[in-house]
């Protein structure tokens, strides 16, 4: 025994000494992540004692070894890394031979490794949390595996493979808790686009992904995932979701067996977040909402429109309303049903108006960049700021026009029937204020983030088209439907870039003249209609 | 017109009726090197399904006039009246240009044309021609023969089956990558006629300057039930090495 110890401690310092010597050909990859991946015969020659004292040291098994089919001669071998008996997941070498030569020799090993490989929860118990989430019966045996994860940690896990008729999956269920600690699809999939329907009836592409005959909506053609699941009015598991008791499967995203897609709402929850991620690259080159290629994940159907009649008063945001809840994360009520009004107005699903489906993610790009502070004058700049850039989105992909499908400056007029939930060109006629002078003090609406939006609102659509301010009579020369663009830039630079957290409407009057500045020049009819706007409204 | 040109080719060099004489030799055999003067452009269009829509491919093929090899015989029968065969072959390779419309995946009816040329677009032609001859000896070194008859047409044709694009997001302007060709072949009959001015060096052997028209259309049956239209021949010119005897 103290001999065997002996020479496995021996093995290590081999290994550690290895690393060391070598860096480039053993390279460390964060944190106990060992990339083996020698350039040349040299470096092989270099880091085999690496590999042949893990081997010694049973750290790394022979899982097999074949002759080579087509090069005579040579030796295929893969070794697995063990760490006292327990399988290390994804950790292997391959190594090719000729006679005693090593030709090659690549794989990945972790060290430091430091667990207690006896499980608390067996496999039976895996199994059964397994087939209660993917809901199958499973036969196969878990397999006990220690499951390197980020920071250098690692987790005794049981890994259960779930066969659905959607997925093929692999679960790893924490060897002590029973929690689900990472899964993913093994069925290889690729990208598909499909046809569906609107919920105002338009027909649309969609970007979505095929595998065995089976379409589900995770676009595969944007650079971020884009996935849309259908939670089937299950709003406990929404909750349960939000709160991040749960992580949402495969089996959770929206299907379709022949690619033509007939659930309106999921239709346009997937395809417009595609669309506002698409404005923000080909308008501003933003990759996303934290410009880094975030994950858009919509949630669609979080409640049963049938249960608006018991379950409104505990969730009206999963009816008539529509919210970021960080981290990429969107949910879309499903309105009201067909009769049932709401302040004499009618609730469509929500997410079928392209304009709220911006202004949920644009939410999410202030909460990467200016972090404006939900309340009072802040707040309310975060509110506008989603308004102007939902319908900047509207008029980039929309003609302009009055009625279904058109750009205008009605926010949720789509689905919120008549006339939507505000208007950037006459706030008033929703009851939002128009000027500064008529901002609401109050402490509803969280300082009236909602309602004095409509003062900044109407300073963006004032510089773009111009007009006169009812409250002040005053006029602003804008920059032209054409210019658009101008407006759209200027407002996005002040409010992802110049913007503290706490801006008010001054700050933020300050910081579009000086965004304009900056883009199109001092004196730019940018700048003079930015400026022309803020007066307009009162805000100086 | 082509065909009149070919005729009064062979009619300026036709010694005059008065001292024609049958020719002594019975075996003709002709080898040259020619010139196919005739373009054969055509241009192709098939469609493709893509992203829930119809894309569309135009190709304009060029086959240029170029080298020919023509090599035969023939066999006097009777008085100045023989029957021959000779085949021609005629190989070449040019560009064809390519302008895809293909549907953008995010978005019903925007389609996004890309240019390309496909290079390395081959086109064969074997042409066997039957003859019926006509020979005339002049009294000097000169001798005529003048021929006509069916010709069986073999085309080989390369035909671009599909155009890669380089399509990536935002998928707004895709550029043309290479294309996928297939190998179409087809077959036609079609007449020849035709002049050979020979000039005997010595008994036996000359050399000759020939001139032929034969031309056919034929269809290549590309996939997708769709039917390519081709021109195959036309008039060639060249010379050679004539063996009699």
């Amino acid at each position: 025994m103290s001999r065997l110890l002996v020479r496995a401690g021996l093995a290590v310092a081999a290994v550690a000494v290895t690393i060391w010597l070598a860096p480039v050909r053993a390279q460390q990859r964060g944190a106990g992540h060992v990339a083996i991946e020698p350039k040349s015969s040299v470096e092989v020659r270099n880091v085999t004692p690496l590999v042949d004292g893990m081997r010694r040291s049973g750290e790394l098994r022979l899982r097999v070894a074949r002759e080579d089919p087509i090069v005579s001669g040579r030796v295929h071998a893969r070794f697995d890394q063990y760490y006292r008996g327990v399988r290390v997941f994804g950790a292997d070498v391959a190594q090719q031979q000729r006679g005693a030569e090593i030709v090659s020799l690549y794989g990945n090993v972790y060290d430091g490794i430091d667990i207690d490989p006896a499980p608390s929860l067996d496999a039976e118990r895996a199994r059964e949390i397994v087939e209660a989430a993917a809901g199958v019966e499973i036969g196969r045996r878990p397999e006990l595996v220690v499951l390197p994860r980020d920071g250098g940690r690692y987790v005794l896990a049981w890994r259960v493979r779930a066969a659905t008729n959607r997925d093929l999956r692999e679960y790893f269920i924490d060897a002590r808790t029973g929690a689900v600690v990472f899964d993913y699809s093994d069925l290889k999939t690729q990208s598909a686009v499909g046809r569906g329907t609107g919920v105002l009836g338009d027909s649309k592409k969609l970007s979505v992904s095929s595998s065995g005959g089976q379409f589900s909506t995770t676009d595969r053609l944007r650079p971020p995932a884009v996935n849309t699941y259908d939670m089937r009015g299950n709003f406990s598991r929404v909750n349960a979701y939000l709160n991040g008791t749960i992580q949402l499967l495969a089996s959770d995203l929206a299907t379709d067996t022949d690619n033509v897609w007939t659930d309106t709402a999921i239709v346009d929850a997937h395809v417009y977040a595609g669309w506002t991620y698409d404005y923000y690259f080909k308008r501003f080159s933003r990759r996303g909402l934290d410009n880094r290629d975030v994950a858009l994940v919509s949630l669609v159907h979080p409640i049963s429109r049938n249960a608006v009649f018991t379950q409104f008063e505990d969730f009206p945001e999963f009816f008539t309303n529509a919210f970021y809840a960080g981290d990429g994360v969107m949910v879309y009520g499903v309105g009201l049903p067909p009769g049932v009004t709401l302040g004499g107005q009618t609730w469509d699903f929500v997410s079928g108006a392209l304009d709220i489906v911006a202004h949920e993610l644009t939410h999410g790009v202030t909460d990467y960049s200016s972090r404006l502070i939900y309340q009072n004058e802040s707040g309310a700049l975060n509110e506008a700021f989603s308004d102007m850039m939902g319908t900047s989105i509207e008029f980039f992909f929309q003609e302009p026009g009055n009625g279904s499908l058109r750009a205008d400056y009605a926010i949720a007029e789509d689905v919120v029937r008549p006339g939507g939930i505000r208007s950037m060109s006459d706030p008033a006629a929703h009851g939002d204020p128009d000027h500064y002078s008529r901002r609401f003090t109050g402490t509803a609406d969280n300082g009236g983030v909602h309602i004095n939006s409509g003062i900044p609102n109407h300073a963006f659509y004032l510089a773009i088209e111009g007009g006169t301010n009812r409250t002040s009579g005053l006029s602003v020369q804008g920059v032209g439907a054409a210019n658009r663009e101008q407006i759209e830039r200027v407002f996005y630079r002040a409010f992802t870039q110049l913007l503290p957290a706490n801006a008010t409407f001054s700050v933020a009057r300050a910081a579009t003249i000086q965004a304009a500045r900056d883009l199109f020049g001092q004196n730019s009819a940018a700048e003079r209609a930015v400026t022309q706007a803020w007066t307009a409204v009162g805000v100086n | 017109m082509t065909i009149r040109c070919a005729a009064l080719a062979a009619l300026l060099f036709l010694p005059s009726a008065a001292t024609a004489q049958t020719w002594p030799e019975r075996v003709y055999v002709s080898v040259n090197g020619a010139f196919q003067a005739t373009t054969n452009d055509f241009s192709d269009r098939f469609e493709f399904p893509k992203d829930q829509e119809t894309g569309s491919t135009e190709v304009d093929y060029r086959v240029q006039s170029g080298v020919l090899f023509d090599g035969g015989g023939g066999y006097r029968v009777w008085k100045n009246f023989g029957v021959g065969v000779s085949v021609s072959i005629f190989n070449r390779t040019d560009a064809a240009q390519t302008t895809t419309r293909s549907p953008h995946p995010f978005f019903f009816d925007r389609q996004r044309e890309v240019e390309g040329e496909a290079t390395g677009v081959t086109r064969n032609e074997t042409a066997i021609h039957v003859q019926a001859m006509y020979l005339l000896a002049g009294s000097g070194p000169l001798r005529v023969v003048l021929s006509g008859g069916p010709t069986f047409f073999s085309v080989t044709q390369d035909l671009v089956s599909e155009v890669v694009l380089i399509d990536t997001f935002p998928f707004d302007a895709p550029t043309f990558s290479t294309v996928q060709k297939q190998t179409l072949k087809a077959s036609a009959p079609s007449f020849n006629v035709g002049a050979d001015v020979v000039w005997m060096l010595r008994r036996g052997l000359g050399v000759g300057g020939l001139v032929r028209f034969s031309r056919a259309a034929l269809d290549l049956d590309a996939p997708g039930n769709r039917t390519v239209s081709v021109d195959a021949g036309g008039l060639y010119a060249g010379g050679g090495v004539r063996l009699l005897f």
